[in-house]
């Protein structure tokens, strides 16, 4: 497993998000975890993003896994940087996408489809969902 | 901050309409200066009331207070008219419903404008497509803002109304729970 890139939030001198992107025999795991809380998640994110469209392209990747499971909260100010670094998965890397989300967290079940855009055919083509439990 | 598991006035009343075994919360939070909030009080408040209501309701009730709280909080933040004027929280839980209030200083035209965003929400059949809509128009110009009301209804089910008087523009958001706790 090779870690390609990474991108951190700082609040209140903590560390409270990560976004870990990762290779793996052909597949690309991008992991979210933690919360998104800050009024400008760009502030620390934008250096990922930046990274994420050099690196994907250089890469043999075939399938994409987003997992979204440890990300416990998202505020609105959050839904665009998640967009961009959706987008540039999706853009940049082709083949399947199976985005694995809470079942029981309305963020996850009723906004992040939209964010995705499922209501783009061929997006909703290569996305499959797995459902898993709170622990 | 000033907890309570139960309300005084019309308490009685009230006992007799609700479920009884729903533990009813009340809570009202103040802050002036706003001016003087150099931290990130939206999470504190959010995640506060997340644990505090986690000791009595199912985690999905508490979940529901947190973005509400966060995004209702965030926004005065975000808008605020007067660094000496004040923020006023409110929040009642019990077996009907989860409702809570935000009251900040706004000017007229902040009125307006919020007045016309919940009316354009509560007169639509398809929040969601609304919500969809707006992100993608909001995002294409990179706005910022405007998106947490939405989420409040498309995302979480709530019911929003607001108020203006006195130059105090009050937000409320209401969840009903009668029948799922």
């Amino acid at each position: 497993m090779n870690i390609l890139t990474y991108g951190e939030i700082m609040d209140g001198g903590a560390s409270v998000f990560h976004c870990v992107v990762r290779e793996d025999a052909g597949s690309l795991f991008v992991t979210f975890s933690g919360v998104v809380r800050v009024d400008n998640p760009y502030r620390y994110l934008s250096e990922m993003l930046r990274q994420l469209h050099e690196i994907l392209p250089l890469r043999p990747l075939e399938r994409s896994v987003i997992d979204f499971s440890e990300l416990e909260f998202c505020n609105s100010n959050g839904f665009y940087v998640i967009m961009d670094i959706i987008e540039t998965v999706y853009g940049k890397v082709s083949g399947p996408v199976l985005v694995r989300r809470l079942e029981e967290d309305d963020w996850q079940q009723e906004t992040l489809p939209i964010l995705l855009n499922l209501d783009e055919a061929s997006i909703a083509a290569r996305t499959t969902f797995e459902d898993v439990r709170e622990i | 901050m000033n907890t309570a598991s139960d309300e005084s006035s019309d308490a009685p009343a009230q006992a007799q309409a609700q479920a009884p075994d729903a533990t009813r919360i009340g809570m009202s939070f103040n802050v002036a200066p706003l001016g003087d909030i150099s931290g990130n009080l939206p999470r504190l408040l959010g995640e506060s009331i997340l644990e505090l209501l986690g000791m009595f309701y199912p985690s999905a009730v508490g979940k529901k207070a947190n973005v509400v709280v966060t995004e209702l909080v965030q926004n005065v933040i975000e808008n605020i008219v007067d660094p000496h004027s004040e923020l006023h929280l409110e929040l009642r839980v019990d077996g009907d419903a989860l409702i809570v209030r935000v009251t900040n200083k706004a000017t007229p035209e902040q009125y307006e404008g919020v007045r016309a965003r919940v009316d354009a929400l509560t007169g639509t059949t398809d929040a969601k497509k609304l919500f969809s809509t707006t992100l993608r128009a909001r995002r294409a110009d990179r706005l910022k803002g405007g998106l947490g009301l939405m989420r409040l209804v498309s995302e979480n089910r709530f019911r929003l109304a607001v108020s203006y008087e006195g130059g105090l523009l009050t937000m409320q958001a209401a969840f009903p729970l009668r029948g799922s706790v």
